[in-house]
Order: structure tokens, then C-alpha cells, then sequence
């Protein structure tokens, strides 16, 4: 029974999957079999966003009915997410309130998690050299001092015609090689994995 | 003399030994006559037993006795009348050469004169272990002493090489050679009972019949027995104590099946009292080293599940202050920057970045009330670089009258884009909300804008009328701007809108984070272009406005931000130099 | 009045999470981690109400009661695949909603595979082929041999970056390791290795860039609330 059921998701995946690639080399025949698989999935993403709430509800709600080691967490979050929903289902998505919620608890809060990156990247990388002193880190170090310097004009001296030329050579051109090429490998790696789930050989689904 | 056989334990006792001296069992039978005359109360079994004092008869040539049975008593007379006859000749059954050995001829001499002296020096008679008829004729097979040993295999044992053993057990019978005449009917019965019997157990049966005979007419001459073995013979000293249990005091049966006999369990005990059974307290006894114990013990397993608790770590360490260091190096600077306010920086050169005149130029081309898709595709945290990197575009779009669709692929990006145009107070604009689904929402936005995104957010059909009712696929837009700060969405966008909008007038565009940039740059700077413009970080939007010629956001921030960046590089610097020489003094913590 | 209050409220509510998380410079501590599960639950409830009421409510149950017939196709199978996958939330119905998913993730699967074949693939080969294509160099000719030079260094980089990684390299046998040719193995992987690094370090710069940025943005909005009360 296990084996049938398995068996019936790889073949939904593989039918699903075949019929929207094969429109890209049918259109006519099959553009308007893949618009309506395309707007299922759209709204069946939508329902996966509910489950994953509900997901984080349920772990959440455990922790604090079972009383775990630092539950209070869990327990502002189910606080602030009621409320949250309260807030923004009565006011609408883009009420004021809803905004206003937006705007004073979570924008300050995410803006302030990156100002913290920034001081964790600089010692991380005044630490580099002590932790791995190679050929290829002591380009990466020299780089970034580089890009520093010439990503904005100097403070109070301005913009170095050398300095604007090394940031188009290391920018422009070699940076801009080694992205395409790391742009090239990953979509060479997404067309293996697409394909091995096209073919039932990877079944994330659980299958 | 012939040796008595211990009834216990079987093995040989001197005849005159009164106990055996192996087991201590007493060998004469006097020890179990019963202590009185009377017979009366004995069943009769019992009494004839005791008349014929044969329980274990001890001593005594082997009489001819009435119960003997006749199959017993006739072999001894045909062994003996056989004998003579059998001797010269071969058996008629094949006879094991051991056997053979063991069978004196008619003379009664011994087999061979190379036998040891011990072994030729046997008595003609062997002795009956027992009287009567009731010997045993298998005890005479354990007899010892009068044994004649088979020959060995080899021949006569070398001079120096010991004798061999003597057997467990010998054919006594076989070197009896005077046998009492057995009865007529002896040999008759035994031709009966002995017919299937192979010959030479016949024989020994035979020969232990003349045994039993011949030792009642004449006393037996007691055997010869060799040197080692006389000095392996107890001395009185030796001799076996009394044995522990003097019986005589003992009182005799007086009843049941073993009346008269001394030394027995009793079966009518009458010293054992019935007594009740000793009550033993179910309670355990613990003592105090045990209690303590348990109690270790118990202990020891609660705490087994228990992790054990980590030494606290110290929370200040040189890495720790150098951390706080390097924060406040970073930190005063542009606290001074903010604090001042000053503007001595210039902004960039927007010729001398390509993408950014690329967007102006963009921009500039745009017919007046052209429809332009904006995408707030970046997340709240980089509002801080994107929101002054896209004022400045969104400014310029705006000054040419643009109606903008604001749409996200993210479930925060509507809220953002109404944060950003109410800093831009602006409210001409159509939010249309959310689209889920990542790439699958975009491919969809670009087969059905109109069923993707019916409704906007408030729930208005901004595609009924207005200035996007001219609009019926993405690519009617005369421009979709991305504002992005991931390199995968920035990528989604790339992969499955651009390629869309190509086939129409519709261009596509992007304000990227400074972390997205190098990774959409390649997108720019292919011919041909997949996207025409492209502003990169806070860089990107200080150049638009130099090029604009508008004072926004980024200007406002731009010397904290330039003197952010030069701080950082002597920070490096600096700490990296400080840091590889405190690890080259100290290279004592290397392995740490 | 109560814009004003709501908004001196609310700016009071900002400052004070933006100390909570900055103090994590100082080490981690409760209250970072209270915030961090502020801003979880608002995070989430924000989403929630969106989704719900910008995607199930207009796309799903609006069309079907405004114009069912129209919309028959597109809403009842998707709401009713949408009500299947819901048992994903509970842990013993889990499995019931596998098919959905394999049906999701088929679609997206050749969703991502489709456009990384027709919009990163084909363009960039087409993009490092023309390169060195004179169609697209300057029209008066002007720089033509650093623009040679040019296309020509992104056209190796290109080249090398993809040789660092291992594609199409095979074994040799059990228990060996795969063997590339020398020449890949002794000049194009470390040249490869080389514009990685540059590349990398860009990008370091770059998510820096962002960062200060956002620092910033703090500094400047704490030192604003200060001054506001000072």
C-alpha cells in the first residue's frame, strides 16, 4: 500500500512537471494546460504559507504547555503573532494599524539585526588571516580593501582616478567573470536537481 | 586367602577385615543379624533371610545351595566337565585373543611360563568372594588377585618395561580348575539356558559353578600375592578406624519393613518432632553501610540523565574586548557623521558607473503615463540602503507621470511598498499585493498578469479602468523595475519575466542591494542586455541622484557612509596586523 | 492626537527594540532574544492575514462567488487541493498531503528549470560568445583592443570558474578520487580558484555596504529620538 502511494505521488509530480516544461516547447498546444496548473500551484502556495504558520503555532504552543526551558519566548511569540493577527485582519493588510505595526515593531528590528552584521563582518574579517593564511585569502583580503576604497569617494579627498579604475577592473570585469561563471554552475546544478525530481529519482515530497 | 568383596562399594577387603577399608561398610553380616531371638513378629521373608544369614554373605567357600539358580549352577559343572574337552581344541565360537589368554588348559597350569612370577604364582583355586549359591557370578569377574593378565599385544613385556596393569576385573572362574561335579541336570539346563549364550561366557559361568562347589569340600590356599602389591597392603596402623556409627547401642528396628536391623532411618520416627515451622520475617534486613549504598546508588542513576553542567565560560576575554574595540572604532566615526551632518563628501560620478546612466537614460525614454511594474522585492532590514539607492529612481519615474504598479513575491514586500510611498508622499500608485510562489508566481504573472492579481489591495479592479487598463500581460508595462536584495529573487525575476518582456517593448530594470549587484551584474553586461539598467547599493542611488540632480536620502547619508567605508579599512588593516603578529609572538597557544 | 500619540508611541516602541537588538554587540542576552520573538510573531502574523486576505479571499473565494462559471476551473480544484494540504499541518495526517506536494513541487521543478535553461543558460552563453563579437564592440572603433582584452579576461574567467567546479569529472575506479587532466588540474582550477576569490570578496563588500548602511540608518534614527526629547 506505502509502495502504490509512493508510486501515485512520483507520478503526479512527473505528469505535473512534464506538462509545464512541455509548454515552453508547445505553447500552442499546451498554454492553456500549464496557465491553469500555474495558477493552482500559486494558490496552493498560499495554503503552504498557512501550514508553515500553523507549523510554527503548534511548536510554539508545545513549548509552552510543556513548560520547556525558556517557553517565555514561545509565549511572547504566540503573543505578539495573536495580536498581530488581530491587529491586521481588522485593519487590513494595509490599514493603518496593520502599518503602523509594520512600521514601529518590525522594520526597527530588521534594520537593527543588519547594523549588527556589520560589526560582526569586520572583526570576522580582521580574523581572517589569523584562521586560514593561503594564496587565495590574502586575494579575497586584498580585494575587499580595494572595493573599499574605491566603492565611494574617499571621505573628505573624493574620488582617486586610480582607485575608480581598480574598481572597474575588479568589478566590472573580473568579478563579473567569476559571477557568471558561478551564475552559469548554479544553474547548471538547478537544471540536475529539476531533472532528477522531474524523473522520480529525487522525491522531496515524500514519496 | 581370598579377598572379601565390599558389598557398598565392591572393592576387596583382607578376609579378616571386619569393616571394608574403603567405605567403612561392614562386611560380615553380623552387623545386620537382627539383636533378638524371636521370630514371631518377623514376616517370614525377613526370617528366612536372617536363618540363612546370606543378605551379604562374606565368607565361605561357595556352597551348593538350593536357590542358586540353575541356569548359575549349571554353568560352573559344564565349565569344568568342558573344560577338559575344550581345552586342546578351539572354542566353537571365536574367542577374543584376551579372552583366550585368560582360559587355563584342563591342567590347570598356567597358560604360559612367560607370565610374571606374580601372575604364574596364582592360586589353582580362585577363591569365591561369597558362599553359596548366592555368589554373584559377576562378583567373581571383579575378583583381584587371582587374575591372570592377557597377554599383551606384543609379546612378553621387555626386560625394564613395567607390567602391564592389572584389569579392573578377571575371570576368576577361568582358573578355577578343581570345580565341584556339577549335577546331571546342570549341563541339561544349561544347554538350555546356554544355548544362545556365546561359549565363553558359558565357560566363565561354568567355571564359577566348580567354584562355589569345590569351596565348600576344601579350604582354598590363600593366593600368593607379588611384592608390590603386599607392600601396598595396610598395616595395622593403617588399618581402617571402627567405623564413626557404633550401632550397638543403637535400638533395632521394632517395626515396619526393616524391623530388626540397627543403624537405619527410622520409618515411625519418633524423635523427630513435628514442630512448627520457624516464622521468618518477610521484612529485609538493610544495614546502614547497605542503606547508604542504595541511597549512592539511586543517586547515580537520577543523575545519569542529567547533562552535566559546562564550566562557565568567561564571559571577558581578550577576544571579547577586541570585539567592543572594533565596534566602537567603527561606531564613533559615524556617530560623529550623523552627529555633523555634514556634507564634505562628493557624490559619485554617475558617468563613471554604467548601470546607473543606463536607468537614467531608461527612465528618461519613457513615454509620459507610461505603466511601470515596481517590485518591492527586498526585505525591511535593508531599508536602510535600498530605500535611498530607489528614491531617487522612483523620484524620477514619478516626475515623468508613471503609473506605478507596485506588486511583491514577498509576504512583507506590500507593507514595505506602502512604507516607502508614504515616505515619497506619494498615494498614486496601485498596490496589488502579493504574489505566492516564488518563481511559479512569477511565471504565472507572466501567462496571466489579470488572474494572478485580480484585485489590488484594497480590493479595487485597478484593471478595469484606469491606467492600467491598458495593461493585459507584463509585457504591455513600458518598464518592470525590481527592487531586490536577494541574488535568487533577483535571478527569479531575470529568468522568468525578462525573457517575456523581450518579446514585446517592455524593458526590465533593477535597483539591487550592494550585496546583490555583482551577481545581477552579469545580466547587464552581456550583449545583449538582459536587464538595460541596473543602480547598485547606496552607491548606486548617490550616483542617480548626481545624475538627477536631486538631493535625496543617500546625499544625507553619504559621509557617514564614505567615512563608514574608510574606517573599515584601516580597521582591517590594523586588526589584521595586530592579530597575525599577537599570534606569531605567542605561538605557545597554537594548539589551543 | 491620537496620529500623534500613536506615532510618539510608536517611535518610543522602535527606539527601545532597536537598543534591545544592539545590545547584542555587547553579547547575546534576554532581551535580543525578546525581540527576536517579537519580531517572529509579527512576522508571521503579518503573512498570515496577507495571504489570507490578499490571495485566498480575491483569487480564490471572490471570483467564485462574483462569477462562478468563469472561474469554476481555476477555484474549486485549487481550494479543494488547498483544504488537502492543509492536513500538512498536523503530524498524523502529514502524509496524506504528499500528493499535493508532488504536485507542487513538479511544477516548480520545471518552473526552475525552464528558466535556468532559457534564462540564465542560453542568454549567458550567447552573452560570453558575443564578447568578443566586433558586432557589439564600439562603433568607431575606438578601444577596440581593451575591449578585446576585456572580453577576453571575462571569457577566460568565465571559463576557469566553471573548471573549479566539478562537472563532468569521473572516477577512475573504486576508491579513487576523480582525475581531471593536468592542465585543468595545475592551471584552470587555481586560475579558477583566483577569480572566485575576487568574486567573493566583492560580494563580501557588497553585504558590508548593506550592512553599514543599516547601521547607519540607526545611528541616525537613536540620535534623532535623542534629540527629539533633548
Amino acid at each position: 500500500m506505502k509502495t502504490i502511494f509512493s508510486l501515485v505521488n512520483v507520478i503526479i509530480a512527473i505528469a505535473a512537471g512534464a506538462l509545464v516544461f512541455l509548454g515552453y516547447v508547445f505553447p500552442d498546444l499546451l498554454g492553456s494546460v500549464r496557465v491553469m496548473l500555474l495558477q493552482w500551484a500559486v494558490i496552493l502556495a498560499a495554503f503552504a504559507l498557512l501550514v508553515g504558520i500553523i507549523n510554527l503555532l503548534q511548536a510554539h504552543w508545545h513549548k509552552v504547555t510543556t513548560k520547556q526551558p525558556k517557553s517565555v519566548y514561545s509565549l511572547v511569540v504566540l503573543a505578539s503573532l495573536v495580536v498581530t493577527l488581530l491587529v491586521t485582519g481588522l485593519s487590513g493588510p494595509s490599514g493603518k494599524w496593520s502599518l503602523w505595526i509594520y512600521n514601529n515593531l518590525q522594520v526597527p528590528i530588521e534594520i537593527s539585526l543588519l547594523a549588527v552584521l556589520a560589526i560582526v563582518l569586520v572583526y570576522v574579517a580582521v580574523r581572517l588571516m589569523r584562521r586560514r593564511m593561503t594564496w587565495y585569502t590574502g586575494v579575497f583580503l586584498v580585494t575587499v580593501l580595494l572595493v573599499l576604497l574605491s566603492t565611494a569617494p574617499l571621505y573628505l579627498i573624493g574620488e582617486v582616478p586610480l582607485l575608480n579604475s581598480l574598481h572597474s577592473l575588479i568589478s566590472d570585469i573580473l568579478a563579473v567573470a567569476g559571477a557568471r561563471g558561478l551564475l552559469l554552475g548554479v544553474a547548471l546544478g538547478t537544471i540536475a536537481a529539476g531533472l532528477r525530481v522531474l524523473m522520480g529519482a529525487d522525491r522531496p515530497y515524500g514519496g | 586367602m581370598t579377598d572379601i568383596l565390599c558389598p557398598v562399594c565392591g572393592k576387596p577387603n583382607p578376609p579378616e577385615a571386619e569393616t571394608c577399608q574403603f567405605c567403612q561398610a561392614p562386611l560380615k553380616t553380623t552387623a545386620f543379624t537382627p539383636d533378638f531371638d524371636e521370630e514371631s513378629d518377623l514376616p517370614d521373608w525377613l526370617r528366612s533371610l536372617n536363618a540363612d544369614q546370606s543378605a551379604f554373605p562374606v565368607t565361605g567357600p561357595a556352597e551348593e545351595q538350593p536357590s542358586v539358580p540353575d541356569w548359575l549352577r549349571g554353568m560352573g559343572g559344564e565349565t569344568k566337565e568342558e573344560q577338559p574337552a575344550e581345552a586342546p581344541a578351539e572354542p566353537a565360537v571365536e574367542k577374543p585373543d584376551w579372552l583366550a589368554d585368560l582360559i587355563k588348559d584342563e591342567s590347570g597350569e598356567p597358560l604360559s611360563t612367560d607370565l610374571p612370577d606374580w601372575l604364574s604364582q596364582q592360586p589353582a583355586a580362585p577363591t569365591a568372594p561369597f558362599s553359596g549359591e548366592e555368589k554373584d557370578w559377576t562378583a567373581d569377574l571383579f575378583s583381584v588377585g587371582t587374575a591372570e593378565q592377557p597377554e599383551p599385544a606384543g609379546g612378553q613385556p621387555a626386560e625394564g618395561e613395567p607390567p602391564p596393569s592389572v584389569p579392573a576385573f578377571t575371570f576368576d572362574a577361568f582358573e578355577e580348575p578343581e570345580k565341584p561335579a556339577t549335577p546331571e541336570s546342570e549341563p541339561e539346563s544349561e544347554e538350555g539356558l546356554l544355548s544362545t549364550l556365546p561359549d565363553w561366557v558359558a565357560n566363565v559361568t561354568a567355571e564359577e559353578a566348580e567354584t562355589e562347589s569345590a569351596e565348600g569340600e576344601a579350604e582354598l590356599a590363600p593366593a600368593q600375592l607379588p611384592s608390590w602389591l603386599e607392600a601396598m597392603r595396610p598395616t595395622e596402623e593403617d588399618q581402617p578406624s571402627a567405623p564413626t556409627e557404633d550401632l550397638t547401642g543403637v535400638a533395632a528396628e521394632s517395626s515396619g519393613p526393616l524391623i530388626g536391623l540397627r543403624g537405619v532411618l527410622s520409618v515411625e520416627p519418633m524423635k523427630i518432632r513435628m514442630r512448627r515451622a520457624a516464622a521468618y520475617s518477610l521484612k529485609l534486613h538493610v544495614t546502614d553501610e547497605q542503606k547508604q549504598r542504595v541511597a549512592l546508588l539511586e543517586q547515580l542513576l537520577a543523575d545519569e540523565p542529567k547533562p552535566k553542567s559546562l564550566p562557565a565560560a568567561p564571559v571577558i576575554t581578550a577576544q571579547y574586548i577586541f570585539r567592543l574595540v572594533i565596534a566602537l572604532a567603527l561606531l564613533l566615526p559615524v556617530l560623529w557623521a550623523v552627529v555633523s551632518k555634514g556634507r564634505l563628501t562628493p557624490l559619485p560620478d554617475a558617468s563613471a558607473v554604467p548601470g546607473v546612466m543606463a536607468m537614467y537614460n531608461l527612465v528618461q525614454r519613457l513615454p509620459e503615463d507610461a505603466p511601470v511594474l515596481v517590485a518591492f522585492d527586498y526585505e525591511a532590514g535593508y531599508s536602510g540602503e535600498m530605500d535611498p539607492a530607489a528614491t531617487a529612481v522612483l523620484k524620477h519615474l514619478m516626475s515623468r507621470n508613471a503609473a506605478l504598479a507596485l506588486v511583491s513575491t514577498s509576504a512583507t514586500g506590500p507593507a514595505l511598498a506602502e512604507r516607502f510611498m508614504a515616505n515619497l508622499n506619494n498615494s498614486d500608485y496601485a498596490n496589488l499585493g502579493y504574489v505566492p510562489g516564488g518563481s511559479i508566481g512569477l511565471f504565472s504573472l507572466t501567462r496571466s498578469l489579470r488572474q494572478a492579481l485580480p484585485y489590488d489591495l484594497q480590493g479595487v479592479d485597478v484593471w478595469a479602468s484606469g491606467p492600467l487598463s491598458s495593461v493585459n500581460g507584463v509585457a504591455d508595462f513600458g518598464l518592470v523595475l525590481v527592487l531586490v536584495s536577494d541574488p535568487e529573487i533577483a535571478r527569479a525575476w531575470v529568468e522568468q519575466v525578462a525573457p517575456v518582456l523581450k518579446q514585446g517593448e517592455a524593458m526590465m530594470a533593477i535597483v539591487a542591494s550592494a550585496q546583490t549587484s555583482p551577481l545581477v551584474q552579469p545580466y547587464f553586461a552581456g550583449f545583449p542586455r538582459q536587464i538595460e539598467g541596473l543602480v547598485s547599493g547606496m552607491a548606486g542611488g548617490a550616483a542617480y541622484e548626481s545624475a538627477s540632480a536631486a538631493s535625496g536620502p543617500a546625499r544625507v547619508v553619504w559621509d557617514a557612509y564614505s567615512l563608514g567605508l574608510l574606517v573599515s579599512v584601516f580597521i582591517i588593516l590594523i586588526g589584521t596586523a595586530l592579530d597575525v603578529s599577537y599570534k606569531a609572538l605567542r605561538p605557545g597557544k597554537k594548539g589551543k | 492626537m491620537e496620529t500623534g500619540l500613536a506615532d510618539l508611541l510608536g517611535l518610543i516602541i522602535g527606539f527601545l527594540l532597536t537598543l534591545m537588538v544592539l545590545s547584542y554587540i555587547i553579547g547575546d542576552n534576554f532581551l535580543f532574544r525578546l525581540a527576536m520573538a517579537i519580531f517572529v510573531g509579527v512576522a508571521s502574523g503579518y503573512a498570515a492575514v496577507l495571504v489570507i486576505y490578499n490571495v485566498l479571499w480575491y483569487q480564490l473565494i471572490v471570483p467564485l462567488l462574483t462569477n462562478p462559471m468563469a472561474n469554476l476551473a481555476l477555484t474549486v480544484p485549487s481550494a479543494l487541493l488547498g483544504i488537502w494540504l492543509l492536513t500538512k499541518g498536523s503530524s498524523r495526517l502529514a502524509r496524506f498531503g504528499n500528493p499535493v506536494m508532488a504536485f507542487l513541487v513538479g511544477v516548480g521543478a520545471a518552473t526552475a528549470v525552464g528558466g535556468a535553461i532559457f534564462g540564465t543558460i542560453l542568454p549567458q552563453f550567447n552573452a560570453s560568445t558575443n564578447l568578443l563579437n566586433l558586432q557589439y564592440a564600439s562603433p568607431n572603433g575606438a578601444g577596440l583592443a581593451s575591449w578585446f582584452l576585456k572580453g577576453l579576461v571575462i571569457l577566460i574567467g568565465t571559463l576557469v570558474t566553471l573548471a573549479y567546479f566539478h562537472f563532468g569529472v569521473r572516477s577512475q575506479g573504486e576508491g579513487s578520487l576523480p582525475q581531471r587532466h593536468p592542465l585543468i588540474e595545475n592551471f584552470m582550477v587555481p586560475a579558477g580558484q583566483a577569480f572566485i576569490a575576487v568574486t567573493f570578496g566583492v560580494l563580501f563588500v557588497g553585504v558590508y555596504a548593506a550592512a553599514l548602511s543599516a547601521l547607519i540608518d540607526r545611528v541616525r534614527f537613536v540620535w534623532e529620538f535623542i534629540l527629539r526629547f533633548l
